[in-house]
């Protein structure tokens, strides 16, 4: 079971390696956001059936992991970028797109599809439980100071 | 006081929320909904960018004045990042929320 699991997690980061994800913390949250919306994604599903409440917060959490994959990809582009106006522009009218397209959706799924409002909220804000859980697991392993060896005793 | 106090809101809260349940269907109350989901949503819209903007200049200066920090500067930008983007979403399901699924609104 947990070499399955490090399997997955190793396959995982070789394919957001490849995808440019260079960086590991923005890989590891990057993975991590993807695992995430699955795995909760799928146990909703399976507690729940194929119900209202369970394919709407599937969409949340799909909607919040790919603007986060389109999020991770830019920035990692942008820091390195010399000119700060172009890239305060370009940042901007990124930002303007994806939120017109996620309103599009949003829209779609409220009004068309009747999904459940909450139930989407909820999948949405699965993007804020992961960065949570990620500088909760930061702080720690920061806490955690090895043994002084013969030099600094 | 407290006591007071708290009595006196939850009536105002009760009266504010017994009279938009009465006026369903209401044009006025429609209208009203509609100019406060647009503004909030352009204030919303508008915050994030400004923050987002702040954000990318600040990291940028940052990654210039000492490249060795790009990797610390660009994880804290995108957690920055998705965070404002988060609230924008959060302010945009609310207000279709208040136009389409208004469960004041009959």
């Amino acid at each position: 079971m947990t070499t399955r699991a490090s399997t997955l997690v190793t396959s995982f980061d070789r394919m957001l390696f490849r995808r440019g994800f260079v960086n590991p913390d923005i890989r590891m949250l990057v993975r991590n956001q993807i695992l995430l919306a699955g795995f909760s994604t799928v146990f909703c599903l399976a507690i729940l059936g194929f119900s209202a409440w369970a394919w709407s917060y599937g969409a949340g959490a799909v909607l919040a992991t790919l603007n986060f994959w389109f999020l991770a990809g830019f920035g990692v582009r942008i820091t390195s970028q010399p000119n700060r106006t172009e890239a305060v522009l370009a940042t901007l009218t990124r930002f303007y797109l994806r939120l017109g397209l996620t309103g599009a959706v949003l829209y779609a799924l409220i009004v068309w599809a009747g999904a459940r409002p909450v139930a989407l909220l909820t999948g949405v804000s699965i993007i804020v439980v992961n960065f949570l859980c990620w500088g909760a697991v930061k702080i720690a392993a920061s806490g955690t100071r090895e043994a002084p060896n013969g030099k600094e005793a | 006081m407290r006591k007071i106090l708290m009595t006196a809101l939850n009536t105002v809260a009760l009266l504010a929320l017994a009279g938009v349940a009465f006026a369903a269907g209401d044009p006025a109350v429609v209208a009203t909904i509609s100019w406060a989901t647009a503004l909030a949503q352009g204030v919303a819209a508008a915050g994030c960018g400004i923050g987002m903007g702040l954000g990318i200049k600040a990291a940028c200066e940052g990654t210039a004045r000492n490249p060795e920090a790009s990797g610390k500067i660009t994880v804290t930008l995108i957690l920055g990042l998705a965070f404002l983007e988060s609230l924008a979403i959060y302010g945009l399901v609310i207000n279709l929320i208040l136009l389409f699924a208004n469960p004041y609104m009959g």
